[in-house]
């Protein structure tokens, strides 16, 4: 009996609570009673779209430090997959976002893309080095050298200034932290003078040509060193900051930001007072906290009917994720039945109706969906691409000739080819089971091919095995729908040098998973890294994407989107980085919390 | 008693072995750390081999499993492969805690709640509360915890809060404090643990409603209730102090036995309302490839779900005193 008592005692606490909790904002700021302003026009896009102005904000979108009259408050944001430790050089940088919540806003780099991912200096840099200003240089014995001018204004955030010195500490803890996982390009510096405290110069062995994807992030010498291997450091607190916010807390539950008060850059100086970042990790519960207001803006990941749920108070902007899709097709599957020549591959690219497919795939997501027609590189970053796959659009004279060049015949008009050896083409397809988004492609592409003469065999995999162990051990295929991140910047060599397709020469450690064994698109590849000047180095990405068009290694779809979505009675100047290599929150600094 | 127990744990201690060694075994084939890696551009072959050396996944599956096994069974939990060397038990203390403490509100709700309408529907067999009740049983069982999560969700932090004319939502729909709260408040915390909890206990009052009903029915005809409505006891004395103790047996075993497997069986409700308990803690390190983190949450579970059986077992002996465990060589059954 008492116990029943204390349960009832229990139950009315909790009820009291509930009915107590009403006047109770959480803390969540300046919530109104929505349905005051006018929702902002819904925005969708395949690009970066402005973001609407409510009507009650005259100073809406306005940038820096002057738009901050009679700003403040608090952001709250959700976050899609809770960094599972914070540490920079090791495998927690490996996650996404952990750069998109923590590490892009606290801490300062060299180079840095902006929203529309174009390389330029980060406000670390009194300049980017180019060979006008002697800050890139290439000497005649293949040396090469940069030298990082920084900005004098820049300091971390315990008045420490940023010297050449941390150019070098992250130079050896990107080399000396056990477990360390980018090592590319910092393997190649010989040596960071630090003669010159606001000028870094750093020597190489070799011509580095993604040399701006380096630095980033800066590390403090003076807070983290004089220990170059920090595998034990920054787990679960950022303490110092060199970026517009300063980590306040960050925990399982929340991650609170304050404005850096000594950054230097005014127009990125943060109007609003605090940003508390809450997991939100399931798409459906996310999207309820936006609308109740629970939280003020999320970037999630593409989901089904987005642009049906994404109504209301609620606006979002579509952007170029940093995810590609396509047929990645591996020339050397032990499962095919015959060779999958250059023939073969054209024929299933122009069997395939690439518009379909990615209205299928994201149609439901975003509005007019685009084909990727880049050659293997991702459209949002630099201005690599170019049509070159434009031409595979549907052709059953294409594929007839192709089939019919190689042997093939198709004795039922209606049926399958068949080659001489009496094999017919059927192809073994792999993508990730249980991906409602890719098995649907497949689902589309079976029935669209079979006009065409092409079958499939679907076998799928949970994403460890794939990925784990069938792509390294080219055992998949000849067919595997899924994701890359490929882009020259910072380097597509390991796509396509011969040399690193898997095998027992190197341990079945290249990432050559197409097996594509083309010299001259290999030591295309490797020229690309090599070559620092801007306009010969496009000049080379262009001639690749023109042969790996003709030689149809892979077959690119679409890319991946990614949203930004936000509370539009509560938060002005949201959705204007859905495409940010950063994040969607890299320019929050701008936004302001209204109502 | 005591012996009936020890061989209980003879054959138990067993079975842990082998679930320890099959989610060891599973969890690195289903998913790996360095699975993540492998599409990454920036990151060199090289250096993945660096890492899975670093953290010794290139040895023999049974070296690492005993490895481990001799760890976790002297309470060294070890540290976490994908949290970058973190200690896994902080990680699994947490989640733990606030799983028990999410279990005991729910089953403390639905017993409260469960019980009651088992009683009432049982003394009124026949009537429309009767019918009512075996209708709302069969909802909440039906019901996928999933869908009322978003539901209850919608309904309190949506719907209510705008019918009512309100501006914030009248319950919080997740997390365990609101966003940007410091350090402990009750309140705060009591409001988050409201919706989980009635998530979780439409199913479990239903469960426990039908258990208490057919309990009762079965009593409530004996001999001695006749006879204690024959010596002119009141009814509800009759029912309370002689029909509901004996009809709270099989109600209690299950209640042990839900509990153990509510402790590592939470990952739906847990996900929907972002709580973070063991549930979610164990999709996180699925999703992440971190079996140091994985086995632990399945061993615990596992072990709270064998122990709290045991305790179910022990616990109808000493409830009923018709069962004599151990002595009679009767082995007890859940029911």
């Amino acid at each position: 009996m008492r116990c029943g008592t204390a349960l009832r005692m229990l139950a009315g606490l909790a009820l009291l609570a509930a009915a107590c909790g009403g006047s109770d904002d959480g803390g969540s700021g300046a919530r109104e009673a929505s349905g005051t302003i006018p929702p902002a026009p819904q925005v969708t896009g395949s690009e970066t779209a402005p973001t609407p102005a409510p009507p009650a904000d005259p100073q809406s979108d306005t940038g820096g430090a002057e738009g901050a009259e009679g700003a403040g408050g608090e952001l709250i944001l959700a976050v899609e997959q809770w960094p599972e430790c914070l540490n920079p050089v090791t495998s927690c940088a490996n996650a996404s976002w952990t750069l998109w919540s923590v590490t892009a806003h606290v801490l300062p780099r060299l180079m840095e893309l902006d929203l529309q991912n174009n390389y330029r200096a980060s406000p670390t840099l009194l300049e980017e080095p180019t060979t006008a200003n002697g800050g890139l240089r290439v000497a005649g014995d293949g040396a090469f050298t940069l030298t990082y001018r920084l900005s004098p204004d820049a300091v971390w955030s315990d008045g420490t200034p940023m010297t050449s010195n941390d150019v070098q500490f992250t130079w050896r803890a990107r080399l000396d932290t056990d477990g360390t996982l980018n090592t590319t390009g910092y393997e190649l510096i010989t040596g960071v003078d630090t003669a010159d405290p606001k000028a870094a110069i750093v020597t190489f062995s070799e011509p580095y040509a993604p040399w701006r994807d380096l630095f980033d992030p800066l590390l403090p010498a003076h807070h983290l060193g004089p220990d170059t291997n920090i595998a034990d450091r920054w787990n679960d607190a950022i303490p110092i900051s060199g970026g517009p916010w300063l980590q306040q807390s960050w925990s399982q539950e929340q991650h609170v930001l304050v404005p850096n008060e000594l950054y230097w850059d005014a127009e990125r100086r943060p109007l609003v007072d605090r940003v508390v970042m809450v997991p939100r990790e399931d798409t459906d519960s996310e999207v309820v906290a936006l609308q109740t207001g629970e939280v003020m803006a999320a970037s999630p990941q593409p989901f089904p009917g987005a642009a049906e749920r994404l109504g209301g108070d609620l606006s979002f902007v579509s952007g170029s994720g940093t995810f590609i899709e396509g047929l990645w097709i591996n020339q050397l599957a032990p499962d095919r039945r015959f060779e999958i020549t250059r023939n073969v591959r054209r024929a299933l690219a122009y069997s395939l109706d690439r518009e379909l497919i990615a209205e299928v795939a994201l149609g439901s997501v975003i509005d007019d969906p685009q084909v990727l027609q880049c050659a293997g590189w991702n459209p949002s970053v630099g201005d690599w691409c170019a049509d070159d796959f434009a031409r595979y659009v549907q052709d059953m004279d294409k594929v007839t000739e192709l089939l019919a060049a190689e042997g093939w015949t198709r004795p039922d008009p209606d049926g399958l080819w068949v080659n001489a050896d009496g094999e017919q083409l059927v192809l073994q397809w792999n993508t990730v089971a249980g991906n409602k988004r890719r098995e649907d492609v497949q689902a589309l592409v079976v029935e669209m091919t079979a006009p065409f003469g092409i079958g499939w065999e679907i076998i799928n995999y949970d994403p460890g095995e794939l990925f784990q162990n069938r792509l390294p051990a080219l055992n998949f295929g000849p067919v595997a729908l899924f994701a890359n991140s490929t882009s020259p910047d910072p380097t597509v060599f390991r796509l396509y040098d011969i040399d690193g397709i898997p095998g027992e020469a190197n341990g079945f450690g290249g990432q050559n998973f197409t097996a594509y064994a083309s010299p001259e698109a290999s030591d295309l590849a490797a020229a690309i890294d090599r070559e620092v000047d801007a306009a010969a180095r496009l000049a080379l990405v262009r001639r690749l994407g023109e042969i790996l068009a003709d030689d149809v290694p892979w077959i690119p779809l679409y890319v991946l989107p990614k949203l930004v979505v936000w509370n539009s009675t509560l938060v002005a100047g949201a959705g204007n980085a859905p495409s940010s290599a950063y994040g969607g929150f890299a320019d929050m600094y701008d936004w302001r919390v209204i109502g | 008693m005591i012996g009936y127990a020890l061989r209980r744990l003879a054959v138990t201690l067993p079975v842990l072995v082998v679930i320890s060694f099959g989610t060891f075994w599973a969890a690195g084939e289903i998913s790996s750390p360095t699975a993540q890696l492998t599409l990454n551009p920036r990151i060199s072959p090289e250096a993945k081999q660096d890492y899975v050396e670093l953290l010794g996944l290139d040895r023999p599956l049974h070296v690492q499993y005993g490895k481990w096994l001799g760890n976790f069974v002297t309470g060294d939990f070890g540290t976490s492969l994908v949290r970058n060397g973190q200690d896994v038990w902080p990680f699994v203390e947490r989640a733990l805690a606030n799983t028990l403490l999410l279990v005991a509100a729910a089953v403390s709700l639905s017993l409260l709640i469960g019980l009651a309408v088992g009683v009432v529907s049982a003394i009124r067999r026949g009537s429309l509360w009767d019918y009512g009740s075996v209708t709302v049983s069969f909802l909440g069982v039906s019901i996928p915890v999933f869908w009322l999560g978003l539901m209850l969700q919608l309904f309190f932090g949506l719907y209510l809060a705008n019918w009512l004319g309100v501006g914030p939502p009248l319950l919080p729909t997740a997390g365990i404090y609101s966003p940007g709260q410091q350090g402990f408040d009750l309140l705060d915390r009591v409001r988050h643990l409201v919706l989980p909890t009635l998530a979780l206990s439409l199913q479990l009052v239903a469960v426990y409603s039908r258990y208490m009903r057919a309990s009762m029915l079965e009593v409530m005809s004996a001999d001695y209730i006749r006879t204690a409505r024959s010596k002119g006891l009141r009814e509800s004395r009759v029912v309370v102090r002689h029909g509901m103790r004996s009809a709270l047996v099989p109600v209690t075993t299950q209640v042990a036995i839900d509990i153990g497997q509510l402790v590592g069986g939470l990952i739906v409700t847990e996900r929907v309302f972002q709580y973070p308990g063991m549930g979610l803690l164990f999709l996180d390190a699925l999703e992440g490839g971190d079996y140091t983190i994985l086995l632990p949450t399945v061993m615990i579970a596992a072990v709270v779900v064998f122990a709290l059986n045991l305790v179910a077992d022990l616990l109808y002996g000493v409830l009923d005193p018709r069962v004599r465990l151990g002595r009679d060589r009767r082995v007890a059954r859940n029911v």
